[in-house]
């Protein structure tokens, strides 16, 4: 996809259609998403479950369904970024997901677990950090840094904000 | 385990492992003709694992931590070690005594590397807990392997080479008993109980007089020492290292070994109530209407005697009221006072909990506080034991300074206190919840506790005299070596106040309590649990206070027979179902619960003998029993929660003994358990939705809204904030509320 030229800097920068097709089919899962999580029913068991089981239970809720659900749910959308990868990927290999997964895991935690939005800001912020130190790092060798600098910033921003960046402060009631 | 003589199990595993070593011959290349190196290359893994997973399991299975970074601290040893040997390995001369001395020296210096590493990450880590914890080691995993890509010295990507091979079978299995030795031992002390105490409930710990930060730090340091020994030791057998072999993979592995061990479980001697009865969250307080903490005043093993009793002072203090209940009057004024608070005020965002809050409490004085619903009267209390951390509430001049200090931090606890939702030590014994609770005073250390000299023995012997006196007195005693959460909800709490007074506190102020009657909504029930029924009654003697309980009166084995009696099922043991029916005899209405026969046991232990009742339409019935009677249990066998052995649950003349909880409460079975059943992190709105959550006639559910805001406008209020911001009589009101959308049939007394 050409850029117009009037866009100075911008113009050099190539833009695919399929990366554009990623960050749109993200936009809907991620609304799809929340929706799921917080308007219906389901979602709200889901909460509910994720705080007190036994307590769930005796509201009428089927523990196993909805642990079931949610399970399918994460495999369904883990799925859906397989696909995505694949499509900008040449080629496709059984451990593709363990960097993925565990990437995910840290964007997760970054923007607060059990929130959306959190993981979202998380997943971006942590792209962005690694294409900018491998982008302005390549010259002075810090790009060799790469995943220590990332985890250096996460680690950095958790002892300020120990619940994420989105999450709720947990402090419990006594 | 490991009691009597744990150093000579030690003594005689090194010297086996020394024999074994001689006969397999030093180095990769073993001795024995027939064995094959492969073989041999598979015993050293073992031990080297042995050393990392036993380390690990102190931080993640005893202290409850997760760190996912373990790999990073091998690293550290490795390298530093192999570093060490590379350079300084014949400095002592070439010869075997020389050479193993450097290889030794090396790895104590690869390991105390790999502690400082431990002590650097666990101190900015303490903050976090679950996940974020484990990412948190995890990102410092990958910086350690990211400096050493790096490092030229150190082989940097090509990783390092040329490493002499030292390790022998009898170094790797000598440090793997060390290991293990270390950390039973540890573990199974006073001492090391604090370990597990803070695993199971880190703020009860805190109140204990524990220091919570001073344990993690330190399950941190020992676990990250050992995974560089080990490292060590893999350097020195592998003869080269390369960063990647410590990468994320390689902790995942050291974390797969622990919980295939099962993670930290220590095994309480005696049969557990079971999975459902799983957590502290579980088994809250049905009490917690009112203030149910309770204040004491500990005895520091200082003399106080200048701080002694005082003329009152008692200010306001808004909003909450403050009330002198027991004073004595008769004492003399002049004494000083133990507690000030002057002009508190304490602040969540925006909202002000406590504003210009002025009290004094003299020693001897009974003092209460009161006032309604989210007055404030848990967080005066929070603040007072420090469970709100003072830097983040502006409290501007607060006259004592134990109140200005976490209970754990300069000194050990000032003040004892219980909670409105019992906090005990989930996964200990009885007796060791209240040991822990002596872990302040100690005398001996870490090193006593791995030397396990007789001064050990004594002091250990010494805590086990005062809390089996304790627990005496409380009527405990037979229960002493049952799992704590298998106790029934009125000894529950009655061993937490034994544990609060184990902290040795001198001037018990009573909590204030306030008598619940709360009709269950499942069976149209009422179960009190009659609360704590011994009160405890501070004398003041001449040192110390003396206590008694309902049987004080009985010797204690007598005490302890009467218990017995009471489990077995003596006459007194049955609940009795009184029935109350609200109309005349002749207009009986039809029966809705049968139960027929019910027996329930838990594991060989048998709860309810046969119990038969049943519930008209229209009627209250309820369950009155002693502490441990079965009332619980019956209202959780109705609602499925437990499985029943034999006997039948019957309806509205279905057959519900057999079904799954969600199924019951479907047939229109409503349960309101003890404790607070609301889920703080859904708002208000969303817990009243999870009430209706079964119901078809969603159209319904704005008029039962209504209904239930008409009774509680508070919850109107407070419709978007989360119930976890609720304070305890608001969660309580919650809670009702979302039962009362249930529409449960069987009508109950609202």
């Amino acid at each position: 996809m050409e850029i117009p030229a009037s866009w100075g800097a911008l113009s050099q920068l190539t833009i695919t259609i399929s990366q554009l097709l990623v960050v749109a089919v993200t936009a809907v899962l991620l609304i799809i998403m929340r929706h799921i999580v917080m308007k219906t029913k389901m979602g709200m068991a889901m909460r509910a479950l994720s705080f007190n089981p036994v307590a769930a239970q005796l509201m009428g809720i089927n523990v196993d369904v909805v642990i079931s659900f949610t399970f399918g749910l994460g495999s369904a959308l883990a799925g859906a970024a397989g696909i995505l990868t694949s499509i900008q990927q040449p080629s496709i290999d059984p451990l593709m997901g363990v960097n993925a997964g565990l990437k995910a895991f840290v964007a997760a935690v970054l923007g607060g677990i059990g929130n959306l939005q959190g993981a979202a800001l998380g997943g971006l912020l942590i792209g962005l950090l690694e294409a900018l130190i491998v982008g302005y790092g390549a010259e002075n060798g810090l790009s060799t840094y790469r995943d220590a600098i990332v985890f250096g910033v996460l680690i950095l921003i958790l002892i300020f904000k120990p619940t994420g960046l989105l999450g709720a402060s947990e402090r419990e009631k006594v | 385990m490991m009691k009597g003589r744990p150093q000579l199990i030690l003594l005689a595993v090194l010297l086996g492992s020394m024999l074994a070593s001689h006969i397999l011959g030093g180095g990769a290349a073993p001795q024995v003709p027939g064995l094959n190196p492969y073989y041999f290359d598979i015993l050293i893994g073992i031990g080297i694992n042995i050393i990392l997973a036993a380390g690990l399991n102190l931080v993640n299975g005893y202290t409850g931590q997760f760190s996912l970074g373990h790999a990073g601290f091998m690293a550290v040893g490795a390298y530093a070690s192999a570093w060490l040997t590379l350079r300084f390995g014949y400095s002592l001369g070439t010869g075997t005594v020389g050479t193993t001395t450097i290889f030794v020296l090396a790895l104590l210096a690869g390991g105390l590397g790999a502690a400082l590493a431990g002590w650097a990450v666990g101190v900015p880590s303490l903050r976090l807990k679950g996940d974020y914890l484990a990412i948190v080691t995890l990102g410092f995993n990958e910086i350690i392997k990211g400096v050493i890509q790096n490092a030229e010295p150190l082989g940097a990507q090509r990783g390092l080479g040329g490493i002499v091979q030292h390790t022998t079978f009898f170094w790797t299995f000598a440090f793997a008993a060390l290991t293990v030795y270390v950390v039973v031992n540890l573990v199974n002390s006073t001492y090391g109980r604090g370990f597990l105490a803070v695993r199971d409930d880190e703020i009860a710990a805190e109140s204990m007089g524990i220091n919570t930060t001073k344990y993690k730090v330190l399950a941190f340091v020992i676990g990250a020492f050992f995974a560089g020994i080990a490292g060590g030791l893999y350097a020195h057998f592998k003869q080269f290292i390369h960063p990647e072999g410590f990468n994320f993979m390689k902790s995942v592995d050291v974390v797969v070994m622990v919980i295939l061990g099962g993670n930290g479980q220590h095994h309480g001697s005696l049969p557990d109530r079971g999975p459902f009865d799983d957590s502290a969250r579980v088994a809250a307080l049905r009490l917690s209407y009112g203030m149910a903490a309770g204040l004491a005043a500990a005895d520091r093993g200082e003399p106080h005697d200048h701080l002694f009793p005082a003329a009152h002072h008692l200010h306001d203090c808004a909003p909450a009221g403050l009330v002198r209940a027991l004073g004595r009057p008769e004492e003399p004024a002049e004494m000083s006072t133990l507690l000030e608070l002057d002009n508190v005020t304490v602040q969540f965002g925006g909202l002000k909990a406590v504003s210009d809050l002025s009290f004094k409490i003299a020693e001897g004085e009974l003092i209460g506080l009161i006032g309604p619903n989210g007055a404030g009267k848990t967080t005066v209390f929070n603040l007072i034991t420090a469970s709100i951390s003072p830097p983040r509430v502006p409290f501007p001049s607060l006259a004592n300074p134990w109140s200005a200090t976490a209970p754990t931090k300069s000194r050990p606890a000032a003040i004892a206190r219980t909670f409105q939702n019992i906090r005990l030590f989930a996964s200990l014994s009885v007796f060791d919840n209240v040991r822990t609770a002596c872990n302040m005073h100690l005398r001996r250390g870490i090193a006593q506790a791995l030397i396990r000299g007789p001064r050990f023995a004594a002091e250990e012997r010494e805590i086990e005299a005062t809390v089996i006196e304790l627990l005496e007195i409380f009527g405990l005693a037979a229960e002493r070596d049952q799992s704590c959460k298998s106790l029934p909800y009125g000894d529950q709490r009655r061993l937490e106040i034994v544990r609060a007074l184990a902290t040795r506190p001198k001037t018990p102020a009573p909590r204030r309590t306030r008598r619940r009657h709360e009709p269950d909504r499942k069976t149209g029930t009422d179960e009190t649990d009659p609360f704590y029924p011994g009160k405890i009654r501070p004398r003041r003697a001449a040192r110390g206070a003396r206590y008694e309980s309902r049987h004080g009166h009985l010797p204690a084995h007598q005490r302890a027979r009467l218990r017995q009696e009471n489990r077995r099922g003596a006459p007194r043991r049955k609940s009795r179902p009184i029935r109350k029916s609200s109309r005349p005899i002749s207009e009986r209405m039809t029966t809705m619960l049968e139960i027929k026969d019910l027996v329930v046991h838990y594991g060989s232990i048998a709860a309810l003998h046969g119990i038969s009742l049943s519930v008209e339409q229209g009627s209250i019935v309820t369950l009155v029993g002693a502490n441990g009677a079965g009332k619980t249990t019956t209202l959780r066998t109705i609602s499925g929660l437990v499985p029943a052995k034999s006997g039948t649950i019957t309806f509205n003349g279905e057959d519900i003994t057999r079904l799954p909880p969600h199924k019951i409460v479907a047939c229109g079975l409503a349960h309101a358990p003890e404790g607070r059943m609301v889920f703080s992190n859904l708002t208000v709105m969303e817990n009243l939705r999870m009430g209706a959550y079964l119901r078809k006639d969603t159209q319904n559910f704005p008029k039962d809204l209504d209904y239930i805001f008409a009774i509680f406008p508070r919850l109107k209020e407070r419709e978007k904030q989360t119930a976890g911001t609720l304070s305890g009589g608001e969660q309580q009101m919650l809670a009702i509320g979302a039962r009362t959308d249930e529409q449960a049939e069987v009508p109950d007394a609202r």
